[in-house]
């Protein structure tokens, strides 16, 4: 699943002004319009995502008394519950419980957490068939691509693109009328739901009181995969729970208009359990699958603040470096500033040292979180601890404690500024054009200002004295 | 792994209390202060922006004139006394309309061939437990008679939703004593009919859901 | 009245105009303008990067020399500004007896154009350009500080000419040492805000902070375009005798 390429620069190169990021760069602005629209209309959106804010960091505080909570309601409603300690415990179970129903066909609907789990290929192993029906998860699995997107997977896909991908997977003749293409994966997608055995779905959020689960789809496709089969698996991160049903109001009142700017997606799914004994239809089984997978050591961590993120993707949409160098780049699944706080706390900053410096800190993904997670503060710590473990640019050490020195040495300091002023002189134009080594980075696309002739110290020696 | 080993990590990592702090206890919901406004107006507003259709008056006629639009099909609904027109099912009959009652075997084959037969359903025809003024939802509660099918597989769905069900918005009627999520397996709330914008962010109706909401407000 | 100017370390070396166009506004306006000579470097590149440590000991610098003095700090960066405002509080926090004087330090801390609209009132401003002027408001002091609108207002107080700017509120791409840790991305956002910043139709560039105006200004060069770059101070400050290098 992870990029072959080594480092975070060497994939974003390759990416940037390439048609593929520029569709990604149109996308996410067109995304970031409608999600200012959608605030603009709502005056209440400040204090509810404060409230939002408020939930999330309550339930991550007192996150054991909730999982405990949620677990014992969704037994009381009766859901199995699965506590996997890593991706393997996880896939491990879920097999099992495919083994066990026989299921031969299994549907998926859009999940972020089985993509980091990587589900899909652990189910085939078995040589069962597992199908993503989301729409923009099936042209990926089609094209066997990666989401470049948490929100929409295939933000960085043409429609010329996708209907060739559709004439040659499914036969169809080619179009590029993103109404026909849709009618052709609904046809394709339609009797698969219907004889599928077994479903699998993520989850927005579990509520603790009540057992609940919601998950928002605009397909409706979320809803076919828990409805149509006979057996409906649920996987969680654990820190996706809210206490309440209040709570996931709040919640609820926030995620869409942050994400796509509706006031609510066309499905919010709440499942209280499986089938109960008078209802007409639905899942006979419910399992809900709560997964570890390194969350615990984020929580425990300095950027355990982002494990209260509920994935809209608004600030991936409005992010600089995301719009630029789209998804991939990122090398995991988790993409954008989210995703450069999340994969290095989750999966370890080894081989992702340059995840936390995929940013210019500008801030404007806080402006539009919905829960005001402070990524900027993530990164920066993020960075700190890359700089003790590994450093992700080797002359950065050098460089800062030369710079440190110099700074905490007043007379040190002028006399850089001097020497500057010096070596400023004798630049023609007052402009450089090429500098060696990490300077070399700045002029490859900037010409580099020579020092003034008189540094502002000496004007004011020269004018006010000491 | 062992829920008490998985919790017992939880905790370790909680000790180390890296979590802003937050407010402790519960505050009690956030009912948004929305000025007061005609529902349903609103209702029909916010209903129409997401592309579904509001009707008011008969009934039983704006059914017939559905059905004449989009032609005679099997239809799937909710059963009788589940919803707000006791005649809406024998009108839809009279019709020509073909009924399929939604209920589905436990027997794993047999359900298979049920929802198989599906497949050609033309028209949903279910009530509502509240509606949203709002956002335009409607909330449709599992249970006794009421497929969940019926919201699902047709191209067409139609609901039936009493005026005196419509709140102001979501968190008006999740606060409303009557809300109660957790007396059915399965509360959806309805925003419109089935949409995506996954191609080159390109609204597409009718994904995998209907592709047409009707609301029949009585 | 005594205020005090934190110049910042690229204003020092690279643009001593802006510093001295400060001096002479303040100085106009009646308040008696103090340069704590010992000053150096906030920190920023250092705490940016992560290198906490080196961070700490220029922010214990800086709070050291200026906790001595008295009156607001006026900073013509709105970046370094919220460097001591936001961070010197925690980075200081495992020094005990720096924290006080830092969390001062922090209280007396102004950016220039805020000190300028808030405490200084609009009156008086030169307009030492006849031509037209874009503004560039960064990131820093947009959304740190909540400066929304604050340069435009000086420049439209001072009579020039002003065109807007499209995707005024979007970064211009340099972060600090981003700028050379990803030159590629970093010059790839930089290239929509130069065509935003072409398309106005200004002759000047102008700015709070110097170290986006030196990434724009470099990258204008680059692209052959004749436009000027400024810090805002310069625009509305005319020059003085004496400050030009004999």
């Amino acid at each position: 699943m992870r990029s072959p390429l080594e480092t975070f620069v060497e994939r974003a190169a390759g990416e940037v002004n390439t048609p593929k990021t520029r569709a990604v760069d149109a996308g996410a602005r067109l995304l970031t319009v409608k999600r200012l629209q959608s605030m603009t209309e709502y005056p209440e959106m400040d204090s509810m995502r404060d409230r939002a804010r408020e939930i999330r960091l309550h339930t991550l505080a007192h996150l054991d008394t909730y999982l405990e909570q949620f677990a014992d309601s969704v037994g009381a409603v009766g859901g199995r519950v699965f506590f996997a300690g890593d991706a393997a415990e996880a896939n491990q179970y879920i097999r099992q419980v495919a083994e066990d129903v026989s299921a031969q066909l299994i549907v998926k609907s859009k999940s972020m957490v089985t993509e980091e789990i990587e589900l899909n290929s652990s189910i085939e192993a078995d040589g069962r068939s597992v199908v993503e029906t989301d729409l923009g998860e099936f042209i990926i699995q089609l094209s066997e691509d990666r989401p470049s997107h948490i929100v929409a997977p295939v933000l960085h896909k043409t429609r010329q693109e996708i209907g060739a991908l559709f004439e040659r997977e499914l036969g169809v003749a080619y179009t590029e009328d993103p109404v026909e293409l849709n009618q052709i994966a609904r046809g394709h997608l339609r009797s698969l739901f219907l004889r599928a055995d077994m479903g699998i779905s993520g989850v927005n959020f579990g509520v603790a009181s009540t057992g609940s689960i919601c998950l928002v789809t605009n397909e409706g496709n979320g809803r076919l995969v828990t409805t149509a089969p006979r057996v409906h698996v649920a996987v969680m991160g654990m820190e996706r729970v809210v206490p309440t049903p209040g709570d996931l109001g709040v919640m609820l009142e926030v995620l869409a208009r942050s994400a796509t700017g509706q006031r609510l997606t066309a499905y919010t799914n709440i499942v209280t359990g499986p089938r109960r004994k008078d209802d007409p239809d639905g899942p006979e089984e419910l399992h809900v699958v709560i997964l570890d997978n390194g969350r615990p050591d984020v929580l425990g961590s300095s950027t355990a603040e982002i494990l209260a993120c509920i994935r809209c993707g608004a600030c991936l949409n409005v992010c600089p470096v995301y719009r630029e160098v789209g998804g991939h780049a990122y090398g995991d699944v988790y993409s954008g500033p989210i995703g450069a706080v999340l994969s290095p706390s989750l999966f370890g900053l080894a081989g992702r040292e340059q995840l936390p410096y995929a940013s210019t800190l500008c801030g404007a993904c806080v402006d539009v979180c919905p829960v005001r997670i402070e990524i900027p503060d993530l990164l920066v710590a993020l960075r700190e601890r890359a700089a003790n473990e590994s450093e992700a640019f080797g002359w950065l050490g050098p460089a800062m404690s030369a710079y440190e020195f110099a700074a905490t040495r007043p007379r040190a300091w002028r006399a850089g500024l001097s020497t500057g002023s010096l070596l400023g002189r004798a630049v023609r134009g007052g402009w450089v054009g090429r500098l060696p080594g990490p300077g070399s980075a700045w002029t490859s696309s900037r010409d580099f200002p020579a020092p003034a002739d008189q540094s502002f110290h000496a004007w004011w020696r020269r004018n006010h004295g000491t | 792994m062992e829920r008490d080993a998985f919790l017992e990590r939880v905790r370790a990592a909680m000790t180390r209390g890296r979590v802003p702090s937050a407010r402790d206890g519960d505050p009690g919901p956030l009912v948004p202060d929305l000025p007061p406004t005609d529902l349903v107006a609103l209702f029909s507003e916010s209903l129409t922006r997401v592309d579904g259709h509001v009707h008011m008056g008969d009934p039983l006629q704006v059914l017939g004139e559905i059905v004449e639009l989009h032609g005679h099909g099997p239809f799937i609904s909710w059963d009788v006394d589940q919803l707000p027109e006791r005649q809406a099912i024998g009108y839809l009959e009279r019709s020509g309309c073909t009924r399929i009652d939604g209920t589905v075997s436990r027997d794993p084959d047999s359900r298979h061939i049920q929802q198989i037969g599906y497949m050609d359903i033309h028209i949903g025809l279910t009530g509502a437990e509240a509606a949203f003024a709002e956002t335009g939802s409607i909330v449709l509660r599992s249970g006794a008679g009421r497929p969940r099918m019926a919201s699902l597989v047709p191209l067409i769905h139609i609901a039936l939703v009493s005026i005196d069900r419509l709140f102001r918005s979501p968190m008006h009627w999740l606060t409303d004593p009557t809300a109660d999520i957790t007396k059915a397996a399965n509360v959806v709330y309805i925003t419109g009919p089935s949409r995506t914008a996954d191609i080159e962010q390109h609204l597409n109706l009718g994904v995998h859901g209907p592709r047409e909401l009707h609301v029949i407000l009585m | 009245m005594k205020v005090q100017l934190f110049v910042t370390c690229l204003v020092d070396a690279f643009a001593p105009d802006a510093g001295r166009a400060v001096v002479h506004l303040l100085e106009d306006h009646g308040l008696t303008v103090e340069f704590p000579f010992d000053q150096t470097c906030c920190g920023q590149p250092a705490f940016n990067v992560g290198h906490r440590d080196e961070a700490r000991a220029m922010a214990a610098h800086t709070v050291k020399v200026l906790d001595e003095t008295e009156g607001s700090i006026i900073i013509p960066s709105g970046s370094c500004a919220v460097m001591m405002i936001e961070h010197y509080g925690d980075l200081l926090s495992d020094q005990p007896e720096l924290v006080a004087a830092g969390e001062r330090v922090a209280g007396r801390v102004r950016e220039f154009t805020q000190f300028l609209v808030d405490d200084l009132g609009l009156d008086g401003l030169d307009r030492v350009s006849s031509e037209s002027v874009v503004f560039h408001p960064s990131c820093h002091g947009l959304r740190g500080l909540g400066l929304d609108g604050y340069g435009e207002r000086v420049l439209d107080a001072s009579g020039i000419e002003r065109c807007e700017l499209g995707g005024a509120d979007e970064c211009c791409g340099f972060g600090g040492l981003f700028s050379v840790e990803m030159p590629e991305v970093s010059t790839a956002i930089m290239n929509t805000k130069l065509d935003n910043i072409e398309a106005s139709g200004a002759r000047t560039l102008a700015g709070y902070d110097l170290s986006c105006l030196m990434h724009l200004a470099g990258g204008l060069r680059r692209r052959g375009s004749p436009m000027q770059v400024s810090h805002i101070a310069e625009l509305i400050v005319a020059d003085r005798d004496g400050d030009r290098v004999p």
